[in-house]
C-alpha cells in the first residue's frame, strides 16, 4: 500500500479529464467558468502536498496507471522538479482565466461558452499529463490533445484573422506532431521500448555499442524538431504571432505561458530521463539548440521591435524568450538545464500578467491595440498599467524582478563552456534589445497624450469597460507577486529545481 | 525663462520618439534608424500592390523551398529505414519480454481473448483514454467553429437552408429511402454485435462505433432532419456523448486507483463496459462530423 499522497498527481489529471467532460453539459458559461477554475485550484493544491512530499522526503516515485508494473503498462513518475511545475502551472491558468474573463465573456458568444471552458480543462489535463509522462506515448497523445485544444483556444474569438491564424497554427502544430510520432516510431523499433526508464536502458546500450547510429540520431532529431516546431523554436516561430496576437486575452495568456511550455518541458524530460545529456552532445544536438536559441533570442526581440500592435509584440518577445530556454538547454549542461527550468517559471508569470495587462489597457482604450491609441492608458487603468510595468522590467532583466535573475543563471551556466563569449554577449544584446521595445512601450502606457487626443479615444470606450475589474486584478496580484517572488526569493526555488534535476 | 521651452520641446521629442511618428535627431540609436515610421501608413493601393508583390513572392519560393525540404526529409528518412532492423527479423529489438507478455499472458491477465483489445485497454488503457478524449475534442472544436449562431449564419443563408430542407422533404429519393429502410436495421444490428463482440475481437469498440455512427449518417441523409431528430436530437446527443467518455474515465480512474494501490480487483467485466463507451464516443464523433459539417446542426 502506497502513502496516500502518491495518488493526487493522478487524481489532478483524471479531475481535469472528468471535468472537461462535465463542463460540456453545463448550460451557462458562467458556472462552467466557476467549474474550470475550482479544477485548476484543486489542480495547484494536489500538486503543491505531492511537491511538499517529494521534496521533503527526497524521493521521485512511479505510479503506475493500471495493475501492471512497468514496462507493460502505462505509468506516471513524479519528483519534485514535475511536481512544482505543475504547480506553478495550474496556478498561472486559473490566473490567466480570471484575468482574462470580461473579455472572454464578450468575444465568444454565450452558447459556445461552455466549450471553450471544455479547451480549457482538457489543456490542464495535458499539461500535467506532459510533465508528469513515464512514457512516451502517452506523450503523443497528450500532444495531439493539446493541439487541438490551444488551436480551439485560438478560434473561439470567432472573426477572419484569427481563423487564418488557426490554420497556420493547426498546421505547423500537425507538422511538429507528425516529426514527433514518426521519431517516436523508430526509437521504438531500435529499442523496443515506450516507457522512459526502459527505453534509456536501450538507449544507452545503443550508445555504448554503437549499434544503429543513424536511426538513433534521426529518432532524436525528428524529436528534438518535432517538440520544437511546436514549442515555436526560432525559424519555425512563423504561425506564433498571428496565434498569439489575435485571440482573446486569456487565450493568449495560456497559450504563450503554458502550452508552449508543456512541449519544452516534455522534451527536457526526454533529454533528462531517456537521451542523456552526453548522448546529446556526441551527436551535437545540443550545438543546433543552442544555435536556434541564441538566434531566436536575437531575431524574436528585433521582430518585436518592428510590431507596433502590443500583443503582436508581446508575441514575438515569446518567441525571444523561448530562445533563452533552449538556448540553456543547447548549453549542453545540468546548470543551463537548471537556468531553463527557472525561465520557464518566469516566463509562465510574466507573459501572461503582460497579455492579461495588455488586454485590459486596450479595453480602456476602446480596443485600440496599436501603441499609438494606447498612450496614457495606463492613468484608465492603474492596476493594469502596474502590471505592464512589472511584466515588462522583468523581462528586461531588472534585479529584484524574476527575469534578472534567470539571466542571471544563464550567465552562470554559460561561463564553463567553450564559447561564453559569443553567449555573454547574445545575453547583453537581446537584454538591451527587450529594453528598447519594452521601454517605449511603457512610455507609450505612462505619458500622457493631448487632451483632444485623448478624449477621440475615450469616444470609442464602452461604459461598461472603464468599471473596476475585480477578477483581472486578483490575478494581475497574484502573478506580481509570483514575479517579485521568484526574483527575491529565488534561493530556494533554485535549489529546488536543482534537487528536482537531479532526482527525475 | 529659456530653460522652460526646451524642457518642453525635450518631452515633446521623447513623446514623437515613443509614438515613433518622428524621429528625435540628436540622440538616434543605430537600430531605431532602421526602423520604419510606425504612423506611416501607406495609401489603399499601394498597399494592396505591396501586398500582391509579396504574395507573388511567396508564391514564387514556395513551391522551390517545399520541394526541397520534403526531398531532403524524405531523403533522411530513406536512410534511416535503409539502417534500421529489418521487417519481421526474430531477433529484432522490437522482440523483447513487452511483447512476448502480451502475447503469453494477456488473455490471462486482462480478461480480453484478443491480444490488439488487451493491449489497447488493459495494458495500456490510459493511452486510449486520451484517444477517447481527442475524439471528443475534436467534436467539441469542430462545434465552436461550424454550430450555426448569429456570427457565422446569416438571415439569408438560413432562409436558404430551410428552402432546401422543404424541397428535400417534397422530391424525396425513393431508391435511397427503400434501401436505408432495408439496410439500416441490418447495420445496427451488426454495430451492437461487434461491440458486444468487441472484447474478444481487434479494436473492439472503435469498429463497432464506426459501423454505429455509418448506419446514423445513412438514416439522416436518406430521411432527412425531421426524423432523424425524433432518433437524435441535440439533448440526447450530448447525454450518449458524455455517458460514453464519462463511464470510461470513471471505470478506468477506478482501475487506476485499484491497480496502483494493490486493492483487490473486482472489475472483471470492465474491459466489456469499456468497449461499449469507446463504441459510443466514436459513434457520436462520426455522426457529430457529418452533421455539423453538412447543416451546422445537431
Amino acid at each position: 500500500m502506497r502513502p496516500f499522497v502518491e495518488n493526487f498527481p493522478f487524481f489532478s489529471i483524471f479531475l481535469a479529464i472528468l471535468a472537461a467532460i462535465v463542463t460540456a453539459t453545463i448550460r451557462s458559461g458562467r458556472a462552467a467558468y466557476w467549474v474550470t477554475v475550482g479544477v485548476c485550484a484543486v489542480g495547484a493544491a494536489l500538486n503543491a502536498c505531492v511537491l511538499e512530499y517529494t521534496y521533503l522526503g527526497d524521493l521521485s516515485f512511479t505510479y503506475t496507471m493500471g495493475r501492471f508494473l512497468a514496462p507493460y503498462g502505462n505509468a506516471i513518475n513524479c519528483g519534485p522538479l514535475q511536481a512544482m511545475l505543475t504547480t506553478s502551472f495550474s496556478l498561472v491558468m486559473a490566473a490567466s482565466l480570471a484575468g482574462g474573463r470580461r473579455d472572454l465573456f464578450q468575444d465568444v458568444l454565450p452558447e459556445k461558452q461552455r466549450l471553450y471552458f471544455v479547451m480549457v480543462d482538457m489543456l490542464q489535463a495535458s499539461l500535467l499529463a506532459l510533465t508528469y509522462t513515464n512514457d512516451v506515448f502517452t506523450g503523443y497523445v497528450f500532444i495531439e490533445i493539446s493541439t487541438i485544444a490551444a488551436c480551439a483556444l485560438v478560434m473561439a474569438k470567432d472573426n477572419g484573422p484569427n481563423l487564418i491564424a488557426t490554420i497556420r497554427y493547426l498546421f505547423m502544430s500537425l507538422v511538429g506532431s507528425g516529426l514527433f510520432l514518426i521519431g517516436l516510431t523508430v526509437l521504438n523499433s531500435i529499442t523496443g521500448y515506450l516507457l522512459m526508464p526502459s527505453l534509456a536502458e536501450a538507449v544507452e546500450g545503443l550508445r555504448l555499442s554503437g549499434s544503429y547510429p543513424i536511426p538513433l540520431t534521426v529518432a532524436v532529431g525528428l524529436i528534438v524538431a518535432g517538440l520544437g516546431v511546436k514549442s515555436a523554436m526560432f525559424p519555425f516561430h512563423l504561425w506564433l504571432p498571428d496565434a498569439h496576437g489575435g485571440a482573446t486575452s486569456a487565450s493568449s495568456a495560456i497559450l504563450s505561458g503554458l502550452v508552449l511550455k508543456g512541449y519544452i518541458v516534455l522534451l527536457l524530460v526526454m533529454i533528462l530521463r531517456v537521451f542523456s545529456m552526453e548522448l546529446m552532445v556526441e551527436l551535437g544536438v545540443t550545438d543546433v539548440i543552442l544555435a536556434f536559441g541564441l538566434l531566436g533570442m536575437i531575431f524574436g526581440s528585433l521582430a518585436a521591435m518592428r510590431e507596433n500592435h502590443i500583443k503582436r509584440m508581446l508575441a514575438y518577445s515569446s518567441v525571444a524568450q523561448v530562445g533563452y530556454i533552449f538556448m540553456g538547454m543547447g548549453l549542453g549542461s545540468v546548470e543551463g538545464l537548471i537556468a531553463s527550468c527557472f525561465h520557464i517559471l518566469v516566463h509562465a508569470c510574466c507573459k501572461p500578467l503582460l497579455f492579461l495587462c495588455a488586454g485590459r489597457l486596450s479595453a480602456v482604450s476602446g480596443h485600440h491595440k496599436s501603441l499609438k491609441n494606447l498612450r496614457g492608458s495606463a492613468y484608465r487603468d492603474v492596476v493594469a498599467g502596474l502590471g505592464f510595468t512589472v511584466g515588462a522590467l522583468s523581462m528586461i532583466g531588472i534585479p529584484l524582478f524574476g527575469g534578472f535573475v534567470s539571466k542571471l543563471y544563464f550567465a552562470n551556466a554559460a561561463v564553463p563552456t567553450g564559447m561564453t563569449a559569443m553567449i555573454l554577449l547574445t545575453i547583453a544584446l537581446s537584454t538591451v534589445l527587450n529594453a528598447l521595445y519594452y521601454v517605449p512601450a511603457l512610455l507609450a502606457i505612462w505619458v500622457k497624450p493631448p487632451a483632444e487626443d485623448e478624449a477621440a479615444i475615450l469616444a470609442d470606450v464602452h461604459p461598461g469597460e472603464t468599471a473596476r475589474d475585480r477578477s483581472f486584478m486578483a490575478a494581475a496580484i497574484v502573478l506580481t507577486l509570483g514575479i517579485f517572488v521568484l526574483g527575491i526569493f529565488y534561493h530556494p526555488i533554485t535549489d529546488l529545481i536543482e534537487a528536482g534535476v537531479w532526482l527525475i | 525663462m529659456s530653460k522652460q521651452p526646451e524642457k518642453h520641446d525635450r518631452l515633446r521629442q521623447l513623446v514623437s520618439w515613443v509614438d515613433g511618428d518622428r524621429e528625435p535627431k540628436d540622440q538616434t540609436l543605430f537600430v531605431m534608424e532602421q526602423r520604419p515610421h510606425r504612423d506611416f501608413r501607406p495609401s489603399e493601393e499601394e498597399f494592396e500592390r505591396r501586398e500582391k508583390d509579396r504574395l507573388r513572392k511567396f508564391f514564387n519560393w514556395y513551391p522551390i523551398a517545399a520541394a526541397v525540404i520534403s526531398a531532403v526529409l524524405g531523403l533522411i528518412l530513406l536512410a534511416t529505414v535503409m539502417n534500421m532492423p529489418g521487417f519481421g527479423q526474430e531477433d529484432n529489438p522490437i522482440n523483447n519480454e513487452v511483447s512476448q507478455r502480451y502475447l503469453e499472458q494477456g488473455a490471462e491477465e486482462t480478461g480480453s481473448e484478443n491480444v490488439v483489445t488487451a493491449m489497447i485497454i488493459g495494458y495500456r488503457g490510459f493511452d486510449t483514454l486520451g484517444e477517447s478524449c481527442v475524439l471528443f475534442l475534436a467534436v467539441a472544436a469542430v462545434m465552436i467553429l461550424l454550430l450555426r449562431d448569429r456570427k457565422n449564419t446569416s438571415e439569408h443563408e438560413a432562409r436558404q437552408m430551410e428552402r432546401e430542407e422543404e424541397s428535400v422533404q417534397e422530391h424525396a429519393d425513393l431508391i435511397l429511402k427503400q434501401v436505408a429502410w432495408v439496410l439500416i436495421p441490418f447495420i445496427f444490428l451488426f454495430a451492437i454485435y461487434v461491440l458486444l463482440n468487441g472484447e474478444t475481437s481487434p479494436g473492439g469498440g472503435f469498429s463497432g462505433g464506426t459501423i454505429l455512427g455509418a448506419g446514423l449518417i445513412l438514416f439522416s441523409a436518406a430521411f432527412g432532419t425531421r426524423h432523424m431528430q425524433t432518433l437524435m436530437n441535440r439533448r440526447r446527443y450530448s447525454a450518449v456523448r458524455t455517458f460514453g467518455l464519462l463511464l470510461y474515465g470513471i471505470l478506468y480512474g477506478i482501475y487506476i486507483f485499484i491497480g496502483a494501490n494493490d486493492l483487490p480487483n473486482y472489475l472483471t467485466g470492465m474491459i466489456l463496459l469499456i468497449d461499449l463507451a469507446v463504441g459510443l464516443v466514436v459513434a457520436c464523433t462520426m455522426y457529430g462530423f457529418y452533421a455539423l459539417f453538412s447543416r451546422g446542426e445537431i
